[in-house]
C-alpha cells in the first residue's frame, strides 16, 4: 500500500459516506407532491405544442435552448477531432469482402435513408427525433466506408461538404429560432408566435418542432460521420 | 427506491475508483463512462412511476412517467458521448506520441 | 432590441458561418471577425447600462417564467459580460497577428467560447447552466490541444479527465436538486430550497463545490491547470486564466447563494471551509509559483493563488468582502490577460520561454516589457494599481469578520508574489550587452497589452467608477429574495 493508494481509497471512502448520507436523508414527502412542473408538462404539453411525444416537446420547445447547446457540444467535438487529425496521405484503402456483402450493403442503404428520415420527421409523434435519426444517417456513411473503403483523392472535398452541411444545420437551428423573434416574440418561440400548430397526432403539426428536428438530424448525421472519417484516417 | 439509489451510489464511486486507480488510459475513460451511466440511471429512476407508460400520448393512458428527466437524460447522454469521443481521440494521439497507454509513463509534464 | 439573447446567438451565428465565409468571402474575413466582436462589446456595454437601472429577464420561447428557460441579467452579470466582451475583442485583435494555422477553426472556437460564457453568466436555469458549463469546458479542451504537439495532447487529456469528472459532480448535484424541489428554475429554487432537508442541502452544496472546484482549480483539484494553461497558445492562456475559470467561479457562487443564504451558511460553518480552502489555495499557488523556471507556468500557478484571494473574499459573506472578491475577479482578468499576452510576445518573437532567457528583453521590446512590468507590479498588489484596492478590501473584510489568519495569509502571499515577480522583472531589465537592437513587433500584438495595463492604472487611480456598481451587484447575490423578484414581480 503506497501513500497514493491510501489517499485515493480515503477519498473514495469519504465520497461514499457523503453520497450514502445524502441519499438516506431524502425528504420523501416532497417526492410525490412537489412535481407541479412535470404535472404541467403532462397535462398541458400536448395542448401547448401539439406534439404528442412529450420528450420531444420538452427538448425542442420548452427547453429548446438546451438542445441548441447540446448540438453545439457535438459540433465542437467534431471540430476538435477534425482539427487534430493529420492531413495528407494519399493511399487507397480497400477491403476485400465477398460480393454478397457489397450487394447487401447497396441494397440496405436506401432503406436506411428512409428509416433515418422517418425517425426525424416523426420525432414529434413517436420515439425518435433529430438525434436518433441523425445517428442512423451517420451509420450509412460508416457502413459505406467500411465496405467500399476510402478514396483519398475525393475525401477532402467530401469532408468539406460535410462540414458545410454541419454548419448549415447549426445555423438553421438558430435561424428557425430567430423566426420567433421576427414575428415579435422571443427566441425559439413556437406556438405563441402563431406558427401553424395543426392537430395533435398529424404529420404536419407542432409548428417549428419538425423543422428543428430536421436541422438537428442533418447536423448530427454530418458531425458523427466527420468524427468517424477522422478516426479512420487517424488509426491507419 | 432506496435500493436503486444505493446502486447509483455504488456505480458512481466505482467509476471514481477506476479513474483514480487504473493505469490504462482506456480504462480511465471507461471509469468516466460508468459514472455517466450511474447519473443517467438516476435520471431514469427519478422519472419512474409504478405502472406508468412512456410519455407519448397517442392512445389510452392512465399514468405517464415524468418526461422532464428523460429530456435531461437525452441531453446528458449527448454531452457525455461527445466528450467520450474527444477523450478517445486524445487517447489515440497519446498512443501515437508515446507508444504506450500507461498513464504513469505518459506523465512527462511536471506538477 | 434585446441585448441578452443577441449576446448569445450573435457569436454563435458568426461561429457557424465562419467556414462558409472562409471559403467564399475570404477578403472580408478579418473585417467580419473584428466588427462582430466590436458589436458584441457595444451590445454588452448597452446591456450593462440597462441592468444598472433595472435587472432584466428574458423568457426563451415566450413561455411563462416557470415553464421554460429564462435569461436573467442583474448588475453582476452585466459587469462580467462587459469583461468577457472586452477581453474577447482584445484577444481577437491579438490573434490576428498571432495565430497562423487553422485560422477558421480557431475563431469558430473563440466565438463559441464567448457565446457559451455569456450563456453561463446570463442563464436562469440550473440545467442550462450545466449545458453552458460543458460547452465552455469542451471548447477549453480543444483550445488547450490547439498546438498539436505531445505536450498539448497530454495537458488536454489531463484537463478533460478532471473536467469531465467535475462536470458529472455538478450534474449529480443538479439531479439531486431537481429530485428534492421539482424545479430547475433558479428563481423558483430560491423559495423552494427551504424544502430541502439540512443534511441533503449540505450534501448538494459540497457536490457543487467539488464539481465546480475542479473546474476553477481549487487546491486539491488544481493539478490540470499548470499544464493546461501554458500548453495553449498565449492568447488562449489569457482567456482561460482571465475569464474562463472566473466564469466557473461565478456559476458556483450563484448556485451556492441561491441554494442557501448567508446566515444559513454561517450557521452550518460552511464559510470556514470556503475561507480556509481559499487560504490553502493561495499559499500553495504562491509557493509553487515561486519554484517555477518557465514564465508561463509561473503565471499559471499565480492564477491558482488568485483564486484563493477571491475565495477568501467570498467566504466572508459580507457586502465588503463579496464586492472585494468580485472586484478582484475583474482586476485579475485584466492583469493576467496582459501578462499572458506579453509572455506570448516574448516566447513567440524572442523565443524566450524560461525566466533565465528573458535577460535583456526590456531593451529589445521596451514597450511590451514595460507593460509586463506594470502588470506584474499590479498583480503583486502595490498601490496605485487596482489589485491593491481589491486585496485591501478583501483583507479588511476578513479582519472585520474576525478571520485574522486569512488576512495574514493575504499579506504573506503578497510578499511571496513580490519575491518571484521581482525575479522576473530583474531578469527583464538586466543588461548583458551594450547595444540591443529593438525588435519590430506588430501593432496588433502591442495594442491589447497596452490597453489592458492602462486600464489597470485607470481603475487603480479612480476605483470609484466601479466600486458603487459592485455594491449594487452584490446585493442580488446576498439577498437571493431580490433575485426571485426579478423574475416574478418585475
Amino acid at each position: 500500500m503506497t501513500f497514493k493508494k491510501v489517499y485515493s481509497l480515503g477519498l473514495i471512502f469519504l465520497l461514499g459516506i457523503l453520497l450514502v448520507v445524502t441519499f438516506m436523508n431524502f425528504n420523501q414527502n416532497n417526492f410525490n407532491n412537489n412535481y407541479d412542473l412535470s404535472e404541467y408538462y403532462i397535462n398541458q404539453g400536448v395542448q401547448d405544442t401539439k406534439s404528442i411525444n412529450l420528450v420531444t416537446a420538452i427538448l425542442f420547445d420548452y427547453r429548446g435552448f438546451d438542445t441548441l447547446g447540446e448540438a453545439t457540444v457535438i459540433f465542437i467535438a467534431a471540430l476538435i477531432i477534425s482539427l487534430l487529425t493529420k492531413r495528407s496521405t494519399s493511399s487507397l484503402v480497400y477491403n476485400n469482402f465477398s460480393p454478397l456483402v457489397y450487394q447487401n450493403i447497396s441494397f440496405i442503404v436506401p432503406f436506411l435513408y428512409i428509416f433515418g428520415f422517418y425517425l426525424i420527421f416523426y420525432g414529434h409523434l413517436s420515439p425518435g427525433g433529430g438525434f436518433a435519426g441523425g445517428v442512423v444517417i451517420a451509420t450509412i456513411f460508416v457502413l459505406l466506408t467500411i465496405t467500399f473503403g476510402v478514396r483519398r483523392t475525393r475525401e477532402e472535398d467530401v469532408l468539406r461538404a460535410k462540414s458545410l452541411l454541419e454548419n448549415l444545420g447549426m445555423a438553421g437551428f438558430v435561424i428557425i429560432g430567430l423566426l420567433g423573434m421576427v414575428s415579435g416574440y422571443n427566441f425559439l418561440a413556437n406556438g405563441q408566435a402563431g406558427f401553424y400548430l395543426g392537430e395533435a397526432g398529424k404529420l404536419i403539426s407542432a409548428g417549428t418542432i419538425p423543422w428543428l428536428n430536421l436541422m438537428t438530424g442533418i447536423k448530427v448525421g454530418a458531425s458523427l460521420s466527420i468524427i468517424f472519417n477522422c478516426l479512420v484516417r487517424e488509426v491507419e | 427506491m432506496l435500493a436503486v439509489q444505493i446502486v447509483i451510489a455504488i456505480l458512481f464511486i466505482l467509476g471514481i475508483y477506476t479513474i483514480l486507480n487504473r493505469k490504462n488510459v482506456i480504462k480511465i475513460i471507461m471509469g468516466i463512462n460508468i459514472m455517466e451511466a450511474s447519473l443517467i440511471l438516476f435520471l431514469i429512476q427519478l422519472s419512474y412511476k409504478d405502472g406508468g407508460t412512456a410519455p407519448i400520448l397517442d392512445k389510452e393512458y392512465e399514468l405517464i412517467v415524468d418526461p422532464l428527466p428523460q429530456a435531461l437524460a437525452l441531453t446528458a447522454i449527448v454531452i457525455g458521448a461527445s466528450t467520450t469521443a474527444v477523450m478517445l481521440f486524445l487517447a489515440i494521439k497519446l498512443y501515437k506520441e508515446y507508444g504506450t497507454l500507461d498513464i504513469s509513463e505518459i506523465r512527462r509534464l511536471r506538477g | 432590441m434585446n441585448e441578452m439573447i443577441w449576446l448569445i446567438i450573435g457569436p454563435l451565428l458568426i461561429a457557424f458561418s465562419l467556414l462558409a465565409i472562409n471559403l467564399y468571402l475570404k477578403k472580408i474575413y478579418n473585417w467580419i471577425i473584428i466588427s462582430s466582436s466590436i458589436l458584441t462589446f457595444i451590445l454588452s456595454c448597452s446591456l450593462f447600462r440597462k441592468v444598472l437601472i433595472k435587472p432584466l429577464a428574458y423568457s426563451l420561447g415566450s413561455w411563462e417564467m416557470t415553464k421554460g428557460i429564462n435569461l436573467v441579467a442583474d448588475p453582476l452579470a452585466g459587469i462580467l459580460i462587459v469583461t468577457v466582451a472586452l477581453l474577447n475583442l482584445l484577444i481577437i485583435i491579438y490573434s490576428l497577428a498571432y495565430i497562423e494555422k487553422n485560422i477558421s477553426k480557431y475563431y469558430t472556437l473563440l466565438f463559441v467560447l464567448t457565446a457559451a460564457l455569456n450563456g453561463m453568466i446570463l442563464t436562469g436555469d440550473l440545467f442550462n447552466l450545466f449545458v453552458c458549463v460543458e460547452i465552455v469546458s469542451i471548447v477549453s479542451y480543444a483550445l488547450v490541444a490547439f498546438r498539436r504537439n505531445h505536450k498539448a495532447y497530454e495537458a488536454s487529456f489531463k484537463y478533460i479527465i478532471i473536467g469531465t469528472v467535475g462536470g458529472f459532480f455538478v450534474l449529480l448535484a443538479i439531479i439531486l436538486t431537481y429530485h428534492q424541489t421539482g424545479t430547475l428554475n433558479l428563481a423558483q429554487l430560491v423559495v423552494r430550497s427551504s424544502d430541502i432537508s439540512k443534511v441533503v442541502k449540505s450534501g448538494i452544496i459540497s457536490l457543487f463545490l467539488i464539481g465546480f472546484g475542479s473546474k476553477f482549480a481549487l487546491v486539491p483539484l488544481h493539478t490540470w491547470l499548470p499544464d493546461a494553461h501554458p500548453a495553449a497558445p498565449a492568447s488562449i492562456s489569457a482567456l482561460l486564466s482571465g475569464i474562463v475559470i472566473k466564469g466557473y467561479l461565478y456559476a458556483w457562487l450563484r448556485t451556492l447563494l441561491i441554494l442557501s443564504n448567508p446566515s444559513e451558511i454561517i450557521a452550518s460553518n460552511l464559510n470556514l471551509i470556503l475561507i480556509y480552502s481559499g487560504v490553502i489555495t493561495l499559499l500553495v499557488g504562491h509557493f509553487l509559483a515561486y519554484q517555477q523556471q518557465s514564465l508561463k507556468r509561473l503565471l499559471a500557478y499565480s492564477s491558482i493563488s488568485q483564486i484563493g484571494y477571491i475565495m477568501i473574499g467570498i467566504g466572508t459573506l459580507t457586502k465588503q468582502g463579496m464586492s472585494g472578491g468580485i472586484f478582484h475577479i475583474i482586476n485579475h482578468a485584466l492583469v493576467k490577460s496582459a501578462l499572458f499576452l506579453a509572455a506570448g510576445i516574448f516566447s513567440e518573437k524572442i523565443k524566450a520561454k524560461k525566466i533565465k532567457s528573458l535577460v535583456g528583453i526590456g531593451y529589445k521590446t521596451p514597450l511590451v516589457a514595460l507593460g509586463f512590468t506594470i502588470a506584474a507590479i499590479t498583480l503583486i498588489g502595490l498601490p496605485p494599481f487596482n489589485i491593491f484596492i481589491s486585496k485591501w478590501l478583501i483583507a479588511l473584510a476578513a479582519i472585520k469578520a474576525g478571520f485574522i489568519i486569512p488576512a495574514g495569509a493575504i499579506l504573506l502571499g503578497s510578499i511571496l508574489a513580490l519575491s518571484y515577480y521581482l525575479k522576473v522583472i530583474k531578469a527583464i531589465y538586466t543588461k548583458k550587452k551594450e547595444n540591443y537592437k529593438i525588435i519590430n513587433i506588430n501593432w496588433r500584438l502591442k495594442i491589447p497589452v497596452i490597453t489592458l495595463t492602462s486600464l489597470c492604472l485607470i481603475i487603480g487611480l479612480a476605483p470609484n467608477i466601479l466600486l458603487p456598481k459592485l455594491g449594487q451587484a452584490v446585493r442580488y447575490l446576498l439577498k437571493s429574495k431580490e433575485y426571485y423578484q426579478i423574475l416574478f414581480t418585475g
